[in-house]
């Protein structure tokens, strides 16, 4: 049965992946003041992503996180900074240059990164399915 | 159409618009960011809001500066505690990278101290070394000596309780008791002689003729015998009445408890004051223990947390942050050297100090820290202080010290009493202050030496008497002498005062109230007298008159068998 086309795009399966990921990710980081948010804003300078799906993403990231999310990454990023398994592994991350301003000691933070990587196959398979119902013009 | 690639290829544009908006974030931004981070920090140090005007970043040092720094006080946020007109920090670039602030050099200039204010009585969140006074012995005497009512007899209610009214109640019971048993007994013999007679009397005629003289005998002998019975009823009326009687008469051996019940419900202040030393030193000693308490409460645990909860932002909670700590990481924060130097204004707004502080850092088991402060302040009339402190927590151990000596500062609002019915307290005075808090380990001592000079007492109270007793025992004392001594496992010191000033309160108090006392005891025992006496006289006069009654009633019965066996006697035929 043919997939009725209900919109038109001419982004790649790829390009919509990065741009929900993205998307997601600028949603769920409680602050913008941390080093890869500034790095996921530069790659975009380089990279085409179509903004709608970006913005819808982020939209609906950040209203998870504020009404729902927020503490359970809180809890995540703690259990994990608290770990005395890790702990040398954070201290060696504090002691490079450049890699604290990640504010990986942030619970939030970390916990929102967590997230956004435990996300990736949902985006994909929102971005493959995406693709497939909207034809190229 | 032909999609368009992932990669932007002609992204200059882009590029060139991200290059504007970070040099403009830089030029413009920045600053701000840097003020409202540094707010942030200091406000969490100083548990209230501190405000910066103006901060700059330079990258060329790095450097920051901070103009107009207000710290308001964390026991009243609508006041300004100080100010520092500047601070200018050089930091150090390897730390910066690593999101860490090590401060090379750094001066603060033109600091303003406001008035002083004594502490409110809890401090910030209840923490404090000087222990919390539970018992007001002070303030609760003074309410009583000023309540007209305090020596009035208590109500009637009040005396159901004393050991002569339970003794009288048992002695009233014991006599109902009595009576009653009196009372069967009679009756049961009244009517046993009542059958007995009408019993004799059904017989008379059926009894033959030889048999009558026998019969005579018998109904002599059961009159007789009746009549035994009810002089032993007499005689148990009377030994019985006797002891109870003897009962009532102990009521007067309770009287002496009486007035201590009564006493003990009357709810009096103790005579000892065992705390009031404590409950006045505690007062005076606290503004100066206020700045321990800053130093073992706020800059320890803030220099050495290793989480900080951060406050929600924009709908989001924001986490917290953790800190780690390891060799070669330098400190979360390092201050290596500031020099803090003011010059005194013609208007003695600005004071005049002069301090410096060395390695003052998160991690004083890796560097030991020392302060050291001299200023004065000519407006907020504070002359001489002197500050030294040292936080050294290396090779796993606690050796932190802080020593203060003031010459001279101002005394203002200091209250040992404020209820209802009295404000007492110091107006205004001059002090001079010694303070040395050590630190070894988990234990701590802490020294407090107070002189107060021109002291003006405060005494506000509607009783007339109170005012009195109060004017007059402070009135010698216009120069004041405060020691204290606190030791033991820190936070929870045992704490010892010595001063005139409660020394002369306890004396002056311990004379009228003893004086009241004795008046108040005397009436008591007055009225607890009366009380027996007419508790005494109510029991034995009710016991008299049941017993006499009873004796009556007796009496009678016996006459009445006399005059029956006299008949039968007359009636018996002539041997």
């Amino acid at each position: 049965m043919a997939i009725k086309p209900r919109y038109s795009s001419r982004s790649s399966f790829f390009q919509i992946f990065l741009a929900l990921l993205w998307g997601s990710w600028l949603g769920f980081s409680p602050t913008w003041l941390s080093l890869q948010v500034l790095i996921l804003l530069v790659a975009l300078i380089f990279l085409r992503l179509p903004w709608i799906w970006m913005m819808t993403s982020f939209v609906v990231s950040w209203a998870m996180g504020a009404f729902l999310l927020d503490p359970l990454m809180d809890q995540v990023g703690k259990l994990l900074l608290r770990q005395p398994a890790l702990d040398h592994f954070w201290t060696e991350m504090a002691k490079a240059p450049v890699l604290p301003w990640l504010h990986f000691n942030n619970s939030m933070v970390l916990g929102a990164f967590l997230l956004g990587v435990l996300t990736i196959p949902f985006w994909a398979y929102v971005a493959w399915n995406l693709r497939r119902r909207a034809p190229v013009n | 159409m032909k999609r368009p690639g992932l990669i932007r290829w002609n992204f200059f544009g882009y590029l060139l618009f991200a290059v504007l908006a970070l040099a403009a974030y830089t030029f413009l931004g920045l600053d701000g960011h840097v003020k409202s981070l540094m707010a942030q920090k200091l406000s969490a140090l100083n548990g209230a809001e501190v405000t910066i005007e103006k901060a700059i970043f330079r990258l060329n040092g790095p450097r920051i500066e901070l103009e107009k720094l207000v710290f308001k006080d964390p026991l009243r946020p609508e006041r300004i505690q100080f100010e520092i007109e500047k601070i200018q920090m050089d930091l150090e670039w390897p730390a910066l990278l690593r999101n860490r602030l090590v401060v090379k050099d750094s001066t603060a200039t033109s600091v303003h101290l406001n008035a002083i204010q004594p502490p409110l009585s809890v401090v910030g969140d209840g923490q404090t070394l000087v222990g919390s006074q539970t018992v007001h012995s002070l303030a609760f005497a003074s309410d009583f000596l000023s309540n007209p009512s305090r020596t009035q007899l208590p109500p009637d209610d009040a005396w159901s309780v004393v050991p002569s009214v339970q003794a009288k109640n048992g002695v009233t019971s014991e006599i109902s008791a009595a009576v009653e048993g009196w009372k069967k007994q009679l009756d049961s013999l009244v009517d046993e002689n009542k059958q007995q007679t009408e019993a004799i009397k059904g017989t008379e005629n059926q009894t033959a003729e030889k048999d009558a003289e026998a019969h005579v005998k018998i109904i002599i002998g059961q009159l007789e015998k009746s009549r035994l019975e009810l002089e032993q009823l007499e005689t148990q009326v009377k030994a019985d009445g006797n002891i109870l009687l003897n009962k009532i008469q102990t009521l007067a051996e309770l009287l002496p408890h009486d007035v201590t019940v009564i006493r003990q419900n009357v709810k009096l202040p103790s005579l000892e004051f065992k705390t009031i030393a404590a409950e006045l030193g505690a007062e005076q000693a606290r503004p100066a223990i206020g700045l321990v308490d800053d130093f073992y409460f706020r800059l320890l645990p803030w220099l050495e947390k290793k989480e900080q909860p951060l406050r929600p932002s924009y709908g989001r909670n924001q986490g917290t942050e953790f800190y780690f700590s390891g060799r070669l990481l330098p400190p979360r924060l390092w201050i290596k050297k500031l020099e803090i130097s003011s010059k005194e204004s013609p208007d003695g707004e600005t004071g005049d100090v002069s301090g410096h502080i060395a390695d003052l850092s998160s991690e004083p088991d890796q560097v030991a820290a020392h302060l050291s402060l001299q200023a004065n302040f000519k407006k907020a009339e504070v002359a001489n202080v002197q500050l030294e402190a040292q936080i050294d927590h290396r090779e796993g151990r606690v050796d932190d010290r802080l020593q203060l000596n003031i010459a001279s500062y101002p005394v203002r609002d200091l209250d040992f009493v404020k209820t209802p019915s009295l404000r007492m307290g110091i107006e205004q005075a001059t002090a001079s202050l010694n303070l040395e808090f050590l630190v070894q380990k988990d234990s701590g001592i802490i020294n407090l030496s107070s002189v107060l000079d021109k002291v003006i007492y405060r005494v506000e109270t509607n009783s007339e008497p109170l005012k009195k007793i109060f004017d007059e025992a402070l009135a010698p004392l216009t120069s004041l002498q405060m020691d204290a001594n606190a030791q033991g496992r820190l936070p929870n010191m045992h704490w010892t005062y010595s001063s005139p000033l409660s020394e002369r309160l306890r004396t002056v108090l311990q004379q009228v109230l003893s004086q009241e006392y004795a008046e108040f005891g005397a009436r008591i025992r007055d009225r607890a007298y009366q009380r027996v006496v007419e508790a005494k006289q109510t029991l034995e006069t009710n016991l008299v008159m049941e017993s006499d009654g009873i004796q009556q009633k007796i009496a009678s019965e016996k006459e009445a068998l006399k005059e029956l066996t006299s008949n039968y006697v007359k009636a018996q035929p002539k041997m």
